[in-house]
Formats: C-alpha cells, structure tokens, sequence
C-alpha cells in the first residue's frame, strides 16, 4: 500500500497543485501571477522528480502500470507543461490574466496526460481522456471577452463529446467482445471475432479525432487560430502526445489477428494525413494556422512508424512524439515571445525580418523549423529516419516513399517562413521579447539539437519491459 | 581516470569554440592566456593519466555511437595506449609550452582570436586523430589538423605569396587525404568495421588486398609527413608565424603519417614489399632533405629541410620495424626541433622580421640565452654523442636499419644523413651566431617570460630524453622500448661487434659533420658558394618539375578548354542554337505555348494549388460539416477494413 502510494506521488502532486493553487486564488490582492506561476512550476518539477525516481516496471493497483514508457512521457508531459506555463506567464496579451484558474485547470489537465500514459484498463484511459479534454475546452475560451473565444471554445467542446462518443462505443464493442477492459487481459483472451476489430477502429477515431489525423482533423486549425499562443502549444504539443501515448500502448497489444486488418487501416491514415495535411499547409499565409496543418502532417509521419506494426516502429514513435512536442514548442515559443499585447501576430509578413531584429529568436525558429523540416543534425532528422526506417524494415517500401516525398513537399513551406524571416526590406518592429519566454525557446532548441546528436538518451530505454 | 579521457581533446575543443563563439567578450589581454589554460587542462589530464594507471594498462572511453546500422556504428571512442600515450604527451606538452611561447611572440598582432582559435582547434583536432578508436575518427582528426594547418600558414593571408602557400599545403597534403580514405573504403568493405580493436591484428590469413592498403596508407602518410615525393609543400609552409612552423610542421601535425603508420603496422607486415618501400623512401627523404637544407639561405626554410629530413629517420625506422625507435625519434625530434624553430623566431622576431642567415649574422640580435638553446638544439639534430637525445634516437635507429633487406645501402644512405646534418645546421650555427664582425643589433633587454621558459625546458628535454633508451649493446637500461613492447614488438639489431663498428662509424658521422661545417662557413664568407647551388636551394627542382608536369599542363588544359570547347564548341553552339531556337520558339510560341505546352507544364502547380483550395475550402468554421466529416471518416476506415481485398 505504502508503494503504491510513492508510486502514485506523481499523479497525487499534480491533483494537490491543481487544488492549492486554486485556493490561493482566494486571496486574489495578495498572491501575484509570478508567486503562483511559481508554485505551479514547483509542483510540476516535483512531479517531474517523483516520477523521475520510480522503480520501473510495477504496477499499481488493477489499473496503472509503471514502465520505460509512463516514465518518458510523464517526464515529457510534466516538464512540456512546466515550459508551457513559462510561455503563458510572459506571454503579452494575457498579462497577468493565467492566475488560478488557468493554472489549476492545467495542472489537472496534465494529470489526465499523466494517467492516459500509464493505464492499462480502457476505462481508465477514457477518464484520462475526459480529464485532459474538459479543461482544454476553457483554456482554449481563455479571456472569453475575446472576439471568437468562446464560439472556439463551444466548436471545440462539441466536436470532441461528439469523438468520445465514438470512443465510448468502441470501448463497449471491446467489452461485449472480451468481457474485459483491461489490456493485458484482452491481450491474452483468444477471441477471435471481427466485433474486436471493429471496436479497436472506433476507439481509433476516438484518438484520431484528439490527433487530429485526417479526416477527423477540422477542428483543429480553427482552434489553433482561436486559441492564444500558449494554449496552442498545450493543445498542439503535450496534449496530443498523451493520446498518442496511450494509442502506442493499444497498438503493442498481442492480437496478432486484429493487427493483420488494422495496419493497413492505419496506414491509409497515415498517407491521408500526411498529404492532406501538406496540402493545406502549402500555401497558408496564417503562422499558426500553418503549425496546425504541419503538425497534422507530423502526425501522419508518427503513424508510418505505428503502421510499421514492429518495435523499431514502437520506439521510433516514442522518439517522434518526444521530438514533436520539443520542437513545436520552441516553433509556438517563437510566436508567443513576438506577440502584440492585442494579440498574436497572425500572418506570415508580420514576421519578416524577425531574425534580423533579434538574432537569438530567429536562430531558434530557425533550428525549430529545419528540425521540422527534418534536416540533420536536428532531431526532427534522427525522428523521420528511424520513422521510415521502420516501415520500410517492415516491407511497407510504399508508405515510406510516400512520406519521403512529402517530406519534400514540406520543405517548401517551411523554408518560405526561413526566408521571411531573414528578408530585409518590410522588416517588422518587434518588442524585446520576455525572457520567460526566451529561456523556454532556447532550452527547447537546444534539446532539439542536443536529441539529435544523441539519439541514444530516448532509444536505449526498454519501453514495454518485454525484453 | 577513463572517464576523464575526453578532456584531452575536448578541453582544447571548448576553448576553441569558446575563442569563436565568446571571443569579442573576453578582454583581448586574457584571450592567450585563456587559450593557454585550455591547452594547459589537456596537458595537466595527459599527466593525470600517466598517474592515474594508463601506463599499465590501456584507457578506453566511447563518448558517443551515432547511430548504429547494422554493423555500422561510427563512434567518438578513444583508446589511451602505450603507443597513443607517447603521442598525447608530446602534442599536449610541446603544444602547451608553445601555446605560452606565442603569448608573448604574437602580442603585437591584430588578430590575436582567430590565430588562438586555430591553434586550439589544432591541438583538439590533433588529440583526437592520436585517440581515436577508430579509423573514421581518426580520418576526422587528420583533416581538422589539415585544415588548421592550411589556416595558420596563410594566418598573413593579406599577403599573396603567404595565402598561395597554404594553398599549396593544403592541396598537396589532399593527395594523400584522398589516398588515405580510400584505403579506409577498401578496409571497411572488406572488414565491415573500422575500429582498431576488431582490425589489428589481422590475424593470420594473409590477405591479397593488404598491399594495395598499406600502399594507400603510406601515400596518405607521405602528404601528411612531407616525405618523397609529396614534401614540397613544407618548405613553404614556413609562410606561417614561428610558433605555427613549431608546433604543426616539426612536432607534431607532420609526424602524424608516422603514428599512422605506426598504428596500422600489422598491415604493413603482412605487404613486406610496401614495408621496405617506406623504408626506400625513408632513407631517399634523408639525403634529399639534408642536401637541400645545406644550400638555404633562409633559416626557416634550413629547419624545414631539416624537418622532411629528420622524418625521414623515422620512416626508415618504421619500414625496418623498429616502431618503437621510430617513437623515440619522434619524440626527441618533437623536442629539438621545436627549441630550434622557437629560438629562430626569437631571433628573427628581434631582428624586425629577418630571414635571411648571412644577415641575421651580421645583425648578431640574438641573446646569450637564444644562441645556448639554439645551440643544443643544433647539437641534439646533429646527434653530437653521449649528451644530446638526437644522438641515442638516431643512432639505434642507423643500427637497426643494417638488419633489414638490402640493409648495408639503407645504413649508407641514412649514415650519409646524419653527416649531411652536421653540416648544414651548424652552418647555420656558426653563420648567424659566430661573426667577427661588430653586431649591428644589440640585443635588448631579458628574454620575456613566456619565451624563456618554454625555451629553456625544451633545451632540458632536448639533452635528458635520451636517457630513456641506451644503445644497443651498451648495458644501460632500454626503458623506452621494454616499455612499449607490448604493443609493438622490439626492433631487431646486428650482432654485437657490428653493432659496435657501426655505432662508433656514425658517431663520426656526427662529428665529422660538425666539423665540415667550419670550412663550408669559411668558404660562404670568403663569397664563393656550393656546387650545384641552385640545383639545391630550390629542393632539387621539384617545384619546377612539378609545374611542368601536373600544374602547367593542368593551366593548358583549362585555358585550352576554355578556348576551345568553352568559346569555340559551347558558346558557337550555344550562339547557334539559341539562334535556332530563337526562331523555332518564335514559330512554335504562336502555335504552342499558349496552347499545350503551358498547360502542360502547369498542370502540376496548378493541380497543387487547387489541392491546397479544394482543402482549404473544406475548413469553413461550419460545426455539422465537421461532424459529418467525422463521421463519414469512421464509416470510411470501417469499410474500407471490411470490403478492401486483404481486409475482413
């Protein structure tokens, strides 16, 4: 019990900052944004550290299981959403309106990505999911006097009860199929009927639709656009990589007979996303609108390691998605540093110049956006390579040269933002940024480098403890 | 202490990116010595790891594997043996004292950070080519070190002469860079693996492609060392500032085919007729760079003949197997001929930039302390017996040559060597030191610090190192060899009377040189010079033969292609058929472009663009469009699972 109990001190960290920092709130005149951006950031360390500490593997009750993967991405969930309040502490527009409310509400929003890394029970996945999404539908409303806020906010919540309903549906397909929830045990239930594959694919489109993969993606660039810089990174970065977390979990199942018909279902995915997702992003004049698409495009790229249906695939997911969120976050940082106190910069012209004006911004935008180009040394080269490695150490040769050329493809618009970004003539004024936010870019341009050079910290972790 | 490893190398490498990067934020009076300290850590772990074990047993440290392939993993890995440790402590401790030397010898110079960069960039790149693990990494300290060397020779770039001989350095040396990497190639397909560990020993299976290897090798190491019939570049080096010609071009970059050499030697055993080959060349190097350095006039140039010549000896070592011997010369060569370059840029630093030896003499600027080191220094090359290194290096080396095929020529040539070298550097000696004359130049004031001190220790190293490794036969202790033994077997040597008769014939040699040197200065002063000159001073004509051979022929071939393929075949051409086209476009513009080709040609943008728009037009903010894209999504992957052909 007492194990259980320091095993769980990372989950019970998160639900106690939530509530502190809430109850600080109440003394609204005496506790300042920094003082409770603070205790937000120390709670997050701390669960950061508790999490750092767990003896791997165990498992907690019935439904959480501690490995290499739950510890990798609650790390990259704690410390992602540590960065991400820095963002929003310095972020111009909403100066000194991220106070109680909106820390708490991250705080239990990363509890939710915390537990959807860990469980191993379905039910379990879907509170998960619940818990991440609920708060998301406020903070992407953040300051709902906004023009457009709380319409984003309603567009957003409805969509995805819509995608859990799917989810839900799935996961009681899957109970009718092998009268468990839990994984381990619908791994080793031998039913072989089409009932389970057909489950399996609706709980697809439930994290499909939280993935934005095409075609449950339209949600996302409208929310992106709607949404403040910050919360952008939130829902663009770490809460997609906790449904990615627990889809890498689902997909590691043993049924060998429903992975026979779904990897090729999630390799139509994959090149529908990545192509769709290029397309959009071809021509788009909009900087966020243009993350949303490429980071649609990114998660197609992730899905060619899954479909890969192998361990190189696994593990080049969890190198990807780790990668993803690093450098997307560096990419959101850059906007949110050069925002106007009105709001974000929007389109693309008012950026030119950037790197010219303050060097040290725009050499990170331009690591982040190489590394998303997928250019060594970066790590966004090391995550595409072991990507299509895999598929193409699975015989799927047909999905990696379709994701090479789109590779291709998306070099032409991230290199068109490079070239805005150094152009001389219209060169835009840009206040100094804050240097909050300077920290966050900069440590995550390192750590995109630094990941590249060695790729061997995310890789020679055992992830599923299966030997 | 393994883990330690890194910081040879890497301590430099900060200091070097540090100099890049921070540079313009440190006061211009610190960066020297900041670069100095960097140096200083690498020097102070060499002596740690002498401490700390390395001397017993070997160090090993993989950084870094990038990624591994199969059976492909380059890795940053350093290995800390006997052989590897030899060469770390001459690089770091030669190029530590000649980082403080150029404290005080550059101080006047404008761009005090880039020469400091390259300098510490040098010496990582240098330690990392003698550490390395692996051949890929050690190719990659072999060209770092090239290109620092190509950087510090034109460090006057504004001059042209002094650009165009980096130039020249770096292009030659490419000629054996080129060789070198194929021969990793040809290792590589036929082993699948790079690393020294799994490489040496070959084993016992002789293998067909060895020669053709070690040929490569022995043509990279030649670039590299200067040796026949890639030397010509070093001479010129000596464009580069007096402490860049001491540390790259005499101790440490140019004696880097020597350790490569040294470290693939199982290679070279299993091609015995490539081993006597560098042998052959060796011994030609010799006479050629020792006759060469007689005629100079420029004292840099006289200590770079010296140079080619000195390494020479080891060449020759190594091709009659005495790798240990050919060590030892490395390592007191490393020691005088810094002291001697050091002391002539002391000298020609005071005398406002001199050169030339007859002039230097008659300016007499040189301090006490200037003439005694570089008079040890001038002892220890001509190998003067029982006191100087030179002499216990040379001399075991002169022995064991005797041994080897065809040996009793490999000892004349060599013999004849060291009598030429006697000569030639204490023509030096006595031109620029001993004038009757009244100097012009006083010399002013005490030597600086910085210039002192590494002048002096290096004039100590310079006579007690060669009490590391007594002469065969004569019953002191062989430290240096029983040392190494294990990692390279002992040199072979006669039988004992002959060892003795050619010990006693080469220590004449030495003297017999010296005292040649007397009536050669006389005959200088009296205005008459040597026979054949010219033939001498310009390195027996190679430049000469070589811009006819390759360099001229290559001018011809461009300026001919340019005449007539460039201006008479393309351009004619091209005239023509843009003329041609000019009219078939004219014709098929009316008929064509605005009809087909266009549309052709567009289609692919277009179909792009339209792409892009047709999506785009999807994204209309509508919530039940959404929804139903949902949906149909769902319905889509279901049918596509239960009716696609492998599905269901």
């Amino acid at each position: 019990m007492a194990n259980d109990l320091v095993a769980l001190l990372p989950f019970i960290l998160l639900a106690m900052g939530g509530c502190i920092v809430l109850t600080l709130g109440v003394w609204r005149r005496y506790v300042s944004t920094w003082t409770m951006t603070m205790v937000t950031l120390s709670f997050l360390v701390a669960s950061a550290v508790a999490a750092a500490l767990w003896t791997v593997p165990q498992q907690v009750g019935a439904m959480l299981v501690i490995d290499g993967m739950s510890l990798v991405f609650t790390l990259a969930f704690t410390l992602g959403t540590a960065a991400i309040v820095l963002l929003a502490y310095g972020y111009a527009p909403t100066q000194g309106e991220t106070r109680d409310e909106f820390l708490s509400l991250i705080l239990f929003g990363t509890l939710g990505m915390a537990l959807l890394a860990s469980t191993k029970n379905l039910l379990a996945a879907f509170v998960g999911l619940e818990m991440l999404a609920v708060p998301l539908y406020a903070l992407v409303a953040w300051r709902p006097s906004r023009p457009g806020a709380v319409e984003a906010g309603v567009k957003f919540g409805i969509l995805a009860g819509f995608a859990a309903a799917f989810f839900l549906y799935g996961i009681i397909l899957v109970y009718a199929s092998a009268g468990t929830l839990d994984l381990t045990g619908i791994s080793s239930s031998d039913v072989e009927d089409r009932m389970l594959t057909a489950a399996v694919i609706l709980v697809l489109v439930g994290v499909g639709f939280k993935l934005a993969l095409v075609p449950f993606h339209m949600w996302a660039p409208d929310i992106y656009q709607a949404s403040p810089a910050p919360v952008t990174a939130f829902v663009a970065t770490v809460a997609k990589a906790a449904a990615l977390a627990f889809l890498i979990r689902l997909l590691s199942l043993q049924l060998p007979h429903v992975w026979e018909d779904l990897l090729p279902v999630i390799g139509l995915l994959a090149v529908v996303t990545m192509v769709v997702g290029n397309l959009l992003a071809l021509r788009q004049q909009n900087l966020k609108r243009l993350l949303a698409y490429s980071s649609i495009a990114h998660l197609g790229y992730i899905m060619v390691a899954l479909a890969a249906g192998n361990d190189l695939g696994r593990d080049a997911a969890i190198y990807y998605t780790v990668v993803y969120v690093i450098m997307n976050i560096g990419a959101f940082g850059v906007v949110a540093a050069v925002a106007h106190s009105a709001g974000d910069r929007e389109t693309l012209s008012d950026y030119s110049g950037l790197g010219r004006r303050d060097p040290a911004l725009g050499v990170a935008m331009g690591v982040c956006l190489l590394a998303l180009a997928g250019l060594p040394p970066t790590a966004g080269f090391m995550a595409k390579f072991l990507a299509f490695g895999a598929a193409v150490d699975a015989d799927r040769v047909a999905l990696a040269v379709i994701a090479v050329l789109n590779t291709a493809l998306a070099f032409f618009y991230y290199l068109r933002i490079l070239v805005v970004l150094y152009k001389e003539r219209g060169m835009v004024s840009v206040p100094r940024a804050n240097g909050t936010i300077r920290i966050v870019v900069i440590t995550a341009t390192v750590a995109t480098v630094l990941l590249g050079v060695f790729p061997g910290w995310l890789l020679n972790i055992n992830y599923l403890n299966n030997g | 202490m393994s883990t330690w490893l890194w910081l040879i190398p890497g301590s430099p490498f900060v200091g070097a990116l540090t100099i890049a990067l921070l540079g313009g934020r440190l006061p211009a009076a610190r960066l020297p010595w900041f670069a100095c300290a960097a140096a200083g850590i690498s020097a102070l772990t060499v002596a740690a790891a002498w401490l700390g074990g390395a001397a017993q047993e070997p160090l090993r440290q993989t950084l870094y594997i990038w990624l591994a392939v199969d059976g492909w993993q380059p890795s940053v890995g350093f290995t800390l043996d006997r052989l590897a440790l030899v060469m770390v402590t001459v690089v770091s401790g030669v190029g530590f004292l000649i980082h403080v030397y150029s404290v005080a010898f550059m101080d006047k110079e404008a761009e005090q950070r880039r020469y400091y960069f390259y300098m510490n960039l040098f010496l990582a790149g240098m330690l990392v080519l003698v550490l390395a693990d692996n051949l890929l990494l050690l190719y990659f300290g072999w060209e770092m070190v090239g290109l620092c060397s190509f950087a510090l020779i034109g460090f006057w770039y504004r001059d042209p002469v002094k650009a165009a001989a980096g130039r020249k350095a770096f292009t030659v040396t490419r000629i054996g860079d080129t060789a070198l990497a194929i021969a990793i190639f040809l290792l590589f397909v036929q082993f699948g693996t790079l690393s020294f560990d799994v490489l040496f020993p070959l084993g016992e299976g002789d293998w067909e492609g060895a020669t053709a290897v070690a040929l490569l090798i022995l043509v990279g190491a030649l670039g590299k060392s200067a040796q026949l019939p890639l030397q010509v570049w070093l001479p010129d080096a000596m464009a580069g500032p007096s402490p860049v010609s001491a540390l790259i071009h005499a101790a440490t970059m140019v004696t880097a085919g020597v350790y490569l050499i040294a470290r693939t030697h199982p290679l070279f055993e299993l091609a015995p007729g490539v081993q006597w080959t560098v042998a052959a060349i060796g011994v030609l190097t010799i006479v050629y760079g020792a006759s060469c350095a007689l005629a100079q006039h420029d004292i840099k140039r006289v200590l770079a003949y010296s140079t080619v010549s000195q390494i020479g000896y080891m060449f020759l070592a190594l091709g009659c197997g005495a790798y240990a011997l050919a060590l030892f010369h490395l390592a007191t060569h490393a020691c005088f001929k810094a002291l001697l370059f050091l002391s002539a840029g002391t000298l020609i630093h005071s005398a406002g930039g001199e050169h030339h030896i007859g002039r230097l003499g008659e300016l007499n600027a040189g301090s006490r302390t200037v003439q005694l080191c570089f008079l040890v220094g001038a002892a220890s090359l001509a190998a003067v017996p029982f006191f100087t290194a030179g002499f216990y290096s040379k001399d075991a080396i002169l022995t064991a040559a005797w041994v080897a095929p065809v040996g009793g020529l490999l000892w004349l040539f060599a013999a004849l060597g060291a009598l030429l070298t006697g000569v030639y550097i204490f023509r030096v000696y006595l031109t620029v030191f001993h004038r009757s004359a009244e100097p012009l130049l006083r010399p002013r004031g005490r030597l600086p610090t910085p210039i002192a001190v590494p002048l002096l220790l290096l004039a100590a190293l310079s006579l007690s190192v060669g009490f590391l490794e007594f002469p065969e036969g004569s019953g002191g202790p062989h430290t240096w060899s029983t040392w190494l033994e294990s990692e390279l077997d002992l040199a072979k040597h006669p039988e004992h009377h002959t060892t003795r008769v050619l010990q006693a014939l080469s220590a004449l040699m030495a003297v017999a040189g010296i005292a040649l040197a007397f009536p050669l200065v006389r005959r200088e002063r009296a205005g008459k010079s040597l026979p054949w000159q010219s033939f001498l001073q310009t390195g027996w004509r190679f430049d000469a033969l070589y811009a006819r051979l390759f360099v001229q022929p290559y001018h011809r071939t461009a300026s001919a292609l340019a005449r007539w393929v460039e201006q008479g075949l393309i351009e004619a051409g091209l005239n023509g058929l843009t003329r041609g086209f000019w009219v078939m476009a004219a014709g098929l513009r009316r008929g064509v472009e605005f009809g087909s080709v266009e549309r052709g040609l567009t289609f692919l943008v277009v179909g792009l663009q339209r792409g892009h728009a047709m999506l785009s037009a999807t994204q209309n903010g509508l919530l039940s469009r959404y929804a139903v894209s949902v949906t149909t999504g769902t319905l889509a992957l279901l049918g596509f699972w239960l009716f696609w052909p492998w599905g269901g």
